[in-house]
């Protein structure tokens, strides 16, 4: 993939849960470093937005899901650890 | 991977087991999801969506929340401390800590686990009220009393005295378990609103003293919060009526500014300065102009708190602005003042006259509307060339401009400009005069200069000229060569047939005079005249457009003839339209009210010029004829008879020369007046013109003298039964006087040519020689012959002898008796005058008389009379001799004479016993000369104890009347009625009404002349009471008298 490709994250959330927030940390610590200038972070609270995520099919949080470039990747976890992620999502290639 | 047991989530209502299973279901279902999820996940939804949170996120985020709440806590300002219910400090804010850690203070600190309620109570010094306050609060809330509580108060604070708000509210609302305790340092607001309250203060007494009105309201403008007392004096109301209704002063404002002062302060003040002008009703009813500016107040957080105003009384500025306007509008001037932009920004009345544009057309529009198309051009680089420079430009300095009126029409315009400074910049003024009038104005005066060169030209020649035609021939000329007139025609009214006849022009041609002649001299055509019409109403008669002119009728004529206005003024003399003067102009409506004023100075001029040669011609008639008579004067005749002495010498015949006196004129003219003796000497005259059928042959020389010449004396005729014929037709003529007829007596006198002269002159003197000699001797008529000549120059001698007989006392008094006819006693004498001529012996009265009264030696002569008769009278009682009273007569003279009377005076004061002896004899055609003089005179003598009696009654013109006014003891009847009586009974009745007359105005009648015993008998039977006349006596000098009546009486 080329480098210019905007990535699209979406990330959901429970408020300011632990796992939620250190997801939330996690994932903009990864951009800066994989993907300076070239993403974008839309932050879901499921509190804020139940059926938003129950028509997404989410049922769990924190879920980080890759919408641009396809494929898409979820992962559900605060994604604690970098380089499992970066597999996951493909960012390393 | 959501398993069915979590379908539904428990409800309310089932049993405690189930409950409790569930929960430990769900406990589980927990448990195994975070092992599950290796603890990395947050919530689980199920399938109906509802999110569950998972245990241990749930804890995080409540200790998240108490976190977040403390830090929000800390991070107030105010300081917060929490308290239970003991008043034990449970926990404090950041403020808090760092408040009391700075705060060594007691009341104020207070560390977690202090009791604070144990620090207030213990505070002691300044602060220990307040401290206790707070505490007592404290508890009030802690109890449940209150459910919160604040106060303000004074307290130490690390930089000095603080303010503090506390506010103490409940932990819980619904049960006492502990409280939160919030204080604010509240030090600055404090000051601030002490700041404000300064500053109020200062405003306040600043407000005080200015004239201005300072006013301070709330935002709403609801309240006044003050108001200066500068209020009560513009607003002639008290400041505390603003107070209790602060909506008062918008009803004071004036109706017609009320909507836009409120307009205005509603949008304007709140924001910003705002700055109105309106008019006020005072409580007394007067208006006032106010300016008011009105500014919003700020707080210290920029908020507007309050609106303040500043109101003054600008009524005297707006009076001023008034009469700047007044001053605009009112000037002669047009006045247009224009802004940078050339728009018109004000114009006065007399420029909307002038330019014809309504005020609301000008307002605003460009200056150059007003002119013409070339001078608008030019105008805008000359308006930028004048602001560079603004000076004044003054009127009349050759800025002669052409204005554009509305309807289209220029005019010639002199425009002045001043630099006007204004807020809005330097405007202009401009102030514009028509000068097409001055031009118009200019003309005329040219036109009236011409009028007063003629005016003056003719002024000129009435001084010199001569005669009527010199004047009316050089008066046409000179209006038309100096009056600039095309034409004049003067018209003079022909007495006899009452025709305008024109008698001089000027400038006019035949055809046109011609014209003018024949319809003036035409029965009917004259009267619609203008010429005709001035005559008749004795007023100017003008056209000023002689075309078309129905009063012209000769209007073709006039026009072809150049003639564009006429007028026609009447020469008025002696308030009589004796001609006119015409005098036609080139121009149209020539004929102003100015231009008639000097022309009607003019006519009159003329008019004037005509009646002073009528009177020259009159003065020349006068010097050689009788005004009064029409005959020829002494002059003329004189020149004539010597004429026909001329003829007379060369054809060899006689010439007769007549004067003729009028007896008795004199009488009449003092009886009946002068009128009636003029009416009489013009009867005379024509009666004599009649007689000699030739009026050239009569004259009137003096008085009452006419003058006769008979050219021819046929040789043989009998001028002596001429005149007699004459002189009896004469005496029969009836003269009217007074519309009663009276009969005339003349006398004449005749001289012959050759025979008693060869020249007019002595013609005249030796006829008038002989009508004095036919007086003397009572004849009607004398010729003058050479024996007669002989006597007057005899005459003329006497009067010399006379002289000379004053001087050597050659006069002699006789005295003749006067006698009681019932008792016969003496009762007087009566005092004679004789002149006792050395060489020729004793004169009669008759020869000398009538000299001493001409020569004016009778006052002499009289007074000696009067002297010498009182010393006889003094001698007679001396020599014990009866004292009668001696008459002495008066003549014409001495009673005219200032000084008689003090000479009478003196003779009376000489003797006591003078007044006695004394009487005044005066005629009665002397007293009637002068009635009024008379009777003033008599009076005063009378008054001194002397007699007064009237002499020769019957031969005046006495009436009644005067008669009755006379002061008067005497009536002597004179001789000519005595010897009537002798001729039949008219005489007789006449002097018996005489008499009878006499005695009912109680006055003594004496008869004179009484001659016979029949007569001396009439008068004893009509009661008359005296008599005098040679019956009795005859003159006789005083010695004689004595003896023969006084010492031996002889009468008895």
């Amino acid at each position: 993939m080329s480098r210019r490709v905007l990535v699209k994250f979406r990330i959901y959330v429970a408020d300011n849960a632990l796992n939620s927030a250190q997801a939330l940390a996690n994932l903009e610590a990864l951009c800066r470093a994989y993907l300076p200038d070239r993403h974008h972070i839309e932050v879901v609270d499921v509190f804020r937005e139940p059926k938003r995520a129950l028509a997404d099919g989410i049922f769990m949080t924190p879920t980080l899901v890759k919408i641009a470039p396809a494929p898409t990747r979820s992962i559900v976890g605060s994604l604690s650890r970098t380089d499992l992620v970066v597999q996951a999502l493909g960012l390393k290639s | 991977m959501i398993s069915k047991e979590f379908g539904q989530w428990p409800l309310a209502g089932d049993t405690n087991d189930e409950i409790a299973a569930l929960i430990d279901a769900l406990h589980q279902t927990e448990q195994r999801l975070a092992d599950l999820t290796a603890g990395e996940v947050d919530t689980v939804a199920n399938r109906d969506g509802t999110t569950i949170l998972l245990r241990r996120a749930q804890d995080y985020l409540r200790r998240d929340e108490a976190a977040k709440q403390a830090a929000i806590l800390d991070a107030l300002p105010a300081q917060i401390a929490l308290l239970d219910t003991k008043g034990l400090i449970l926990s404090v804010n950041e403020a808090w800590r760092q408040f009391a850690g700075a705060n060594t203070l007691p009341g104020l600190g207070g560390e977690v686990g202090m009791n604070y309620l144990a620090i207030c109570d213990s505070a002691t010094g300044g602060d220990a009220p307040q401290a206790r306050q707070v505490a007592d609060g404290i508890r009030s809330v802690l109890s449940g009393a209150e459910k919160s509580i604040s106060f303000e108060y004074s307290c130490h604070s690390p930089t000095g005295q603080g303010w503090f708000l506390s506010t103490v509210t409940p932990l819980a609302n619904d049960r006492a378990d502990g409280a939160i305790l919030m204080r604010r340092d509240v030090t600055a607001e404090r000051q601030a609103v002490d700041d404000q309250h300064t500053s109020e203060l200062r405003f306040r007494q600043l407000a005080e003293n200015i004239r201005e009105v300072f006013w301070l309201t709330n935002t709403a403008k609801s309240e006044m919060l003050y108001v200066s007392p500068g209020y009560e004096k513009i607003w002639g109301r008290s400041c505390e009526s603003l107070h209790a209704s602060p909506r008062d002063w918008i009803d004071s404002i004036h109706p017609e500014d009320r909507e836009r002062v409120l307009q205005a302060a509603q949008t304007n003040q709140a924001s910003d300065e705002c700055v109105e002008e309106y008019r006020i009703i005072r409580a007394d009813g007067a208006i006032r102009w106010i300016r008011d500016r009105a500014f919003p107040i700020l707080d210290n957080t920029g908020k507007v708190y309050r609106i303040a105003g500043l109101a003054e009384d600008i009524t005297e500025r707006k009076k001023a602005d008034q009469r700047f306007k007044d001053l605009l509008e009112f000037s002669p001037d047009a006045l247009i003042v224009i802004n940078r932009d050339g728009e018109m920004v004000l114009v006065n009345s007399r420029a909307v006259q002038l330019f014809g544009w309504r005020r609301e057309e000008l307002l605003g529009r460009n200056i150059e509307m007003l002119m013409p198309a070339a001078f608008a051009a030019k105008h805008g680089v000359n308006r930028s060339g004048y602001y560079a420079q603004p000076l004044v430009r003054e009127m009349g300095a050759g800025r002669e401009l052409s204005g554009l009126r509305k309807d289209g029409t220029t005019f010639l315009a002199e425009v002045s400009l001043s630099p006007l400074e204004t807020d809005g910049g330097t405007w202009v003024m401009s102030a514009i005069r028509d000068i097409s009038e001055r031009k118009a104005a200019e003309h005329r005066i040219a036109e009236l200069n011409r009028v007063y060169a003629m005016l003056s030209g003719i002024n000129t020649l009435i001084v010199h000229v001569s005669g009527r035609d010199e004047l009316f021939r050089e008066a046409c000329r000179v209006a038309v060569e100096a009056g600039g007139f095309r034409m004049s025609l003067i018209a003079m009214v022909d007495p006899s047939t009452m025709e305008a006849v024109p008698v001089a022009w000027a400038g006019m041609d035949n055809e046109l005079l011609t014209a003018v002649k024949d319809r003036l001299s035409s029965k009917e055509g004259a009267s619609p005249t203008m010429i005709a019409r001035a005559i008749r109403e004795k007023k100017s008669v003008i056209s000023n457009v002689v075309h078309n002119d129905p009063q012209v009728l000769l209007g073709p004529q006039h026009a072809q003839a150049g003639v564009r206005s006429l007028a026609v003024l009447p020469l008025i003399v002696a308030d009589e339209a004796v001609g006119v003067l015409a005098l036609y102009a080139d121009e149209i409506e020539f004929f102003r009210d100015e231009e008639m004023k000097l022309l009607t100075e003019l006519s009159d001029d003329i008019a004037f010029a005509i009646d002073h040669i009528d009177k020259q011609e009159r003065l020349a008639y006068l010097a050689y004829y009788d005004g009064l008579t029409g005959l020829a004067n002494r002059r003329l005749f004189t020149d004539r008879v010597a004429q026909y002495l001329h003829a007379a010498a060369s054809s060899g015949h006689k010439l007769a020369l007549f004067i003729f006196d009028l007896e008795r004129f004199r009488n009449i003219n003092a009886s009946l007046g002068r009128p009636a003796g003029d009416a009489l000497l013009r009867q005379v005259a024509r009666w004599l013109t009649q007689l000699a059928e030739d009026a050239d042959l009569v004259a009137r020389l003096d008085a009452d003298h006419f003058s006769l010449v008979l050219p021819k004396v046929i040789q043989g005729a009998d001028l002596g039964r001429l005149l007699d014929k004459a002189m009896a037709a004469f005496l029969k003529h009836p003269f009217e006087l007074n519309d009663t007829v009276y009969r005339i007596a003349a006398k004449a006198g005749v001289a012959l040519f050759p025979d008693d002269g060869t020249d007019a002159d002595t013609l005249l003197k030796h006829a008038e020689a002989a009508v004095i000699k036919a007086k003397v001797a009572g004849d009607r008529y004398l010729f003058y012959a050479q024996k007669l000549n002989d006597t007057m120059t005899g005459g003329l001698g006497l009067e010399n002898q006379l002289r000379q007989a004053v001087d050597n006392h050659e006069f002699v008094l006789h005295y003749q008796p006067k006698v009681n006819l019932v008792s016969g006693e003496l009762t007087g004498a009566e005092a004679l005058l004789r002149w006792n001529d050395p060489q020729t012996g004793l004169v009669p009265p008759g020869r000398f008389i009538r000299i001493l009264e001409d020569t004016g030696l009778i006052k002499e002569v009289g007074l000696w009379a009067l002297h010498a008769a009182i010393a006889e009278h003094l001698r007679w009682r001396s020599a014990g001799l009866p004292a009668l009273r001696i008459a002495v007569n008066v003549s014409a003279l001495q009673l005219r004479s200032q000084g008689f009377v003090a000479e009478i005076a003196q003779i009376v004061a000489s003797s006591p016993n003078a007044a006695a002896g004394l009487e005044l004899e005066i005629t009665e055609s002397l007293i009637m000369e002068d009635v009024k003089h008379s009777v003033v005179t008599l009076r005063a003598i009378r008054a001194m104890g002397v007699r007064i009696a009237i002499d020769d009654f019957g031969t005046g013109f006495s009436s009644l009347s005067y008669l009755s006014k006379l002061p008067v003891d005497t009536l002597k009847i004179d001789r000519s009625f005595v010897i009537d009586m002798a001729n039949g009974e008219d005489g007789r009745t006449l002097v018996s009404v005489i008499i009878n007359l006499a005695h009912a105005l109680k006055l003594t009648v004496v008869a004179e002349g009484v001659e016979t015993k029949e007569q001396l008998r009439q008068l004893q039977l009509l009661n008359c009471d005296e008599i005098q006349g040679y019956l009795y006596g005859r003159p006789v000098p005083g010695e004689i008298f004595a003896r023969q009546y006084l010492q031996h009486p002889a009468i008895g």
